[in-house]
């Protein structure tokens, strides 16, 4: 369960202080897939990113299950990303000096050192995303649909109880985008992982379960 | 950029500028002081016998003395070979001054008063007031000190007669009245002349004059030139190799310089690629975006000419002081002279303007689509299958992203290993001047050099060997002489070896040694041999006293006086007109006395007039080479310093274009430590590469500077050890983990979420 109340943030342009969102309030059930559709500017990318603790709220509470991240110092929200979210970015975000083996294993070796590894679990993610005959190419030998797979089985690899994806298919062409969006549905029905999409393509937007819609700080369900 | 090439900036003034204010020290001491600009010693004479030279042209000022060789017992029992200088009356000297420093000058009337040379307060701690018992001959005189002084001739601390070596407190200087000596005698007795000359006077022309109208009633023993002084013509030899030094880190800071500059002005215009793109489609052209470039060249060159030459201020005097308290020069007269200053200026603009024309090279080839075309790069095949997660993903990264950026790397390692090339090498070369110079002296079985005060008899010399401990002895003659080729006119020490001569020998270099010279064959030291611009199989003119002769050089030995001569003993006795006596005897020690100790016993002959002991040699060169391991730690601190800005440069310039893959890594959680790990592994491992590449690349410059300290003293062996590339790659790599201080701040203060927003809006 991911709880938002009364979460205010705004940000500083130049002189002027822009509120992004304001006293939003919501709840996004567990095992849930949300999509988050708003216009450019409506603070849907901020919205995602305090769920994701990369920023912390002016004010309000977020609750992840019982822990209220929004109190997290730097350390602690390192930690929880690492641990808890797996994030997806609109530009895939691959360590270009990586193989695509070595993006996904990256995840899971970065969480706790002292803990042995099951790297068997990356040519897992890297079959359930269909790359696993990929597993040893570089990203810029991968297309765009094939880097965002990637970068989903790399949010996926250390099973958390949260998938945040930032405009996952802003980049991808129709076909490339349904495939993407394919393999978000398969996760979510099949590994009852919560997904939180945000996006501003309608056609992305109507694959949610639950459907958001942000607009001048306010979320509104979509019927 | 701008310190990296401000430090060579720095360099070349500063460095220059210690040499200069040194040459200039030298100069200034020896005119304010008054050195004579000729000294002729000659045998004792009563002054009425010492023919008038004050009518000869060009003679401005004359100075008579009496200098006679003794010892002082020291409180632990060593005798301290002594110069006592009697003097004339009148005060001050017209040459060679002595300047009371401490303490008052003494009466002419108070016999019983002496003026201690610096060097005996220095380091033997004698001071005003104290009494001094200096045993001459037979008579010990009893003085009482009545200050300390300066002399212009003792600059550098006294030294031995025999090696060109300075040795801090082996000699003792006491200048008393010649009253002191006149009443014991009944008449005036002196031994040496000093003059200075009129401005302008030819000083060859002089000198002979002076000589023959000398040697009409004297029986002159040396010639001594104000460039044969002995701190005078050691302190130029060794600035001479001190010069020797410079050009090699002007050349390796320049390199560097101008790599720092290329890498940072070529990944300007990799980052602004876009920019410029922008530009060429508003019509602006090569031309344009080229002035631009230039003007932000010539701006940083400005900077770092200003930082460099602010810099220089402080490393000249670091230098001259560590210099000056190596050799004991207790006195400095910094310069900074203009030419340097413009030589710093144009290795600044030069440097930076070099660099900044080659990465323009790169902007000529860019056109208006090319530059706004996104740049692909990431992995290669070339790298896969190497590296495996296993070890870590911080350490893969890193060294993956050395590989992307092979060039970046590859020119920081470059750069990186040449600027501790260039000190490793100093260390070798200097460790291997050391072994040779010691592995000569160590590899003759002799223990003393014994000068008499003057010439003996054989039976005289076989008396005096028999009645000591001493297992092998020696002879050689010595005497002044004069060589003259076209080249021009050399003094020289000719030094007479038997052919049967076995406890030490010179260092041979070419052709003969000289117990194999035949009549009229002479072997020349490297120095004098280049002086004299002659090689064997040369002929040459040979003057002593009024006789000249025609000799011919066959062999070239090595040595450190700069002016030795020798030949077989019997024409050197023939040459300097000495009969059958000896100068010096050469002795090895029996088993059961120490050096030392047989020196003592010999101090207390009366024929002996100094003594040269293998080990007090052997130590003083060691304590000669502490100035140049003074000068090299500073230099390894500034190499280091300027490897460890090199990888700051380049790791703040890499970490920058890699801010979006950071930023990914933080997002994902990976910790501050870890992102740590990364830049530390990248910078040691470049670190420890540039070390490596340095290790041949040193090697190659140290045996350039040990053919440069060759061609001035010994053939120095390079001999290389461990300890020369430590010294310098320990405290390099453990301090290369402060480099990533300026880009893991950078990283720590990278704000996310809009790292992120610029990568969506790009």
């Amino acid at each position: 369960m991911i709880r938002l109340n009364r979460v205010s943030k705004a940000f500083r342009q130049g002189t002027l202080r822009v509120a992004v969102l304001s006293d939003l309030s919501c709840t996004i059930r567990e095992g849930d897939l949300v999509t988050i559709q708003g216009v450019s500017g409506s603070g849907k990318s901020t919205l995602l990113h305090l769920i994701g603790a990369l920023e912390r709220p002016d004010s309000g509470s977020i609750l992840i299950g019982d822990q209220d991240i929004s109190t997290y110092d730097n350390r602690q929200a390192a930690v929880f990303r690492r641990d808890s979210v797996g994030i997806i970015f609109q530009f895939y975000n691959l360590i270009p000096t990586l193989t695509a083996w070595e993006n996904v294993a990256m995840a899971l070796d970065i969480m706790n050192g002292g803990i042995p590894k099951d790297y068997t679990r990356v040519d897992t993610v890297l079959e359930q995303v269909g790359l696993a005959s990929h597993a040893h190419a570089f990203p810029q030998e991968l297309s765009g649909g094939q880097q965002q797979r990637v970068a989903i089985a790399r949010g996926l690899v250390k099973h958390p109880a949260v998938l945040l994806a930032d405009e996952p298919t802003g980049n991808l062409d129709e076909a490339m985008s349904d495939q993407v969006m394919d393999l978000m549905v398969r996760i979510n029905e099949e590994q009852g992982t919560t997904v939180l999409v945000v996006t501003h393509d309608p056609s992305v937007a109507e694959r949610g379960r639950t459907r958001l819609k942000l607009h001048h700080g306010v979320l509104t369900p979509v019927p | 950029m701008v310190t990296i090439v401000a430090i060579g900036v720095s360099v070349t003034i500063g460095l220059y500028a210690a040499m200069d204010s040194l040459n200039h020290t030298l100069d200034t001491v020896y005119r304010e002081g008054e050195l004579a600009d000729l000294e002729i010693r000659f045998l004792a004479e009563d002054r009425q016998n010492v023919p008038e030279v004050r009518d000869i042209d060009g003679v401005e000022e004359v100075e008579t003395r009496l200098i006679m060789p003794g010892y002082i017992t020291l409180a632990s029992g060593r005798r301290l070979p002594t110069l006592v200088y009697f003097l004339p009356d009148e005060w001050p000297q017209r040459v060679n001054p002595i300047r009371p420093i401490d303490g008052d000058s003494f009466s002419p009337d108070s016999s019983s008063w002496c003026l201690a040379e610096r060097s005996l307060a220095a380091y033997h701690g004698v001071r005003k007031g104290d009494s001094l018992r200096v045993q001459v001959g037979y008579k010990a005189y009893e003085f009482h000190v009545s200050g300390v002084a300066f002399s212009p001739e003792y600059l550098m601390s006294a030294s031995t007669g025999n090696f060109l070596v300075p040795e801090k407190g082996a000699l003792a200087v006491v200048y008393t009245s010649q009253n002191q000596f006149s009443q014991n005698m009944g008449f005036e007795l002196v031994s040496s002349i000093s003059f200075r000359f009129q401005k302008g006077a030819d000083a060859v022309i002089l000198r002979k004059k002076l000589e023959s109208r000398l040697s009409e009633r004297l029986q002159i023993l040396e010639v001594i030139p104000k460039r044969e002084q002995f701190s005078y013509r050691w302190l130029s030899l060794d600035l001479e190799a001190y010069a020797g030094f410079i050009p090699v880190l002007i050349v390796i800071f320049g390199i560097v310089g101008i790599f720092a500059t290329f890498i940072t002005f070529t990944r300007m215009i990799l980052s602004n690629r876009r920019g410029i793109g922008t530009f060429m489609a508003l019509g602006y052209d090569f031309r344009h975006l080229a002035f631009a470039y230039l003007t932000g060249g010539v701006i940083l060159a400005c900077l770092a000419f200003g930082l460099g030459l602010f810099i220089s201020f402080p490393l000249r005097d670091l230098f001259m002081s560590a210099y000056a308290q190596a050799i004991g020069l207790y006195q400095m007269y910094p310069v900074m002279p203009v030419r340097r200053v413009l030589l710093g200026g144009a290795l600044s603009f030069v440097t930076v303007g070099g660099a900044v024309a080659i990465s323009l090279r790169y902007l000529s080839t860019l056109t208006p689509l090319r530059a706004l075309r996104p740049v692909q790069n990431g992995g290669k095949r070339r790298f896969s299958g190497n590296l495996k997660m296993g070890r870590g993903f911080a350490v893969t990264y890193a060294l993956r992203n050395l590989v992307r950026h092979s060039g970046l790397s590859g020119a920081t390692v470059f750069c990186i290993a040449l600027s501790l090339a260039a000190v490793m090498a100093y260390f070798i070369a200097l460790t291997s001047l050391d072994r040779t110079v010691e592995g000569f002296f160590r590899g003759y079985p002799w223990d003393l050099i014994v000068d008499f005060h003057t010439n003996l008899w054989p039976e005289d010399v076989e008396e005096l060997a028999a009645n000591q401990p001493i297992d092998a002895w020696e002879v050689r003659v010595k005497g002044h002489v004069t060589f003259t080729s076209e080249a021009g006119e050399y003094d020289s020490t000719l030094i007479g070896v038997p052919a049967s001569a076995a406890l030490i020998l010179p260092p041979h270099r070419i052709g003969t040694q000289p117990p194999d010279c035949q009549k009229g064959e002479v072997v020349l030291e490297t120095v004098l041999a280049r002086n004299l611009r002659v090689e064997p199989g040369d002929g040459l003119t040979l003057r002593s006293g009024q006789q000249t002769r025609h000799v011919r050089v066959v062999g070239i030995c090595a040595g450190i006086s700069g002016h030795t001569s020798f030949s077989r003993i019997d024409y050197a006795r023939d040459v300097l007109d000495i009969g059958e006596t000896s100068s010096i005897l050469i002795a090895k020690a029996s088993a059961d006395v120490e050096p030392e100790d047989l020196a003592d016993r010999l101090m207390q002959e009366p024929d002996v007039a100094y003594i040269t002991v293998q080990s007090n040699i052997v130590g003083s060169f060691k304590a000669l080479l502490e100035e140049f391991w003074v000068i090299l730690r500073i230099a390894t601190a500034l190499s280091i310093m300027v490897a460890l800005v090199f990888i700051i440069t380049t790791l703040l310039l890499s970490v920058m274009e890699r801010r979006d893959e950071f930023a990914t890594m933080k997002v994902m959680g990976v910790s501050q430590g870890r992102i740590g790990a990364i830049l530390i592994t990248e910078a040691m491992v470049q670190m420890v590469l540039g070390i490596l590449v340095a290790l041949p690349i040193s090697i190659w410059i140290a045996f350039y500077l040990a053919h440069s300290m060759s061609s001035l003293w010994f053939d120095v062996h390079l001999q290389p050890s461990l300890a020369n590339y430590l010294v310098v790659a320990i405290p390099a790599i453990v301090l290369s983990p402060l480099s990533v201080l300026p880009s893991y701040r950078y990283l720590v203060s990278l704000d996310l979420t809009d790292t992120i927003r610029n990568r969506n809006q790009e």
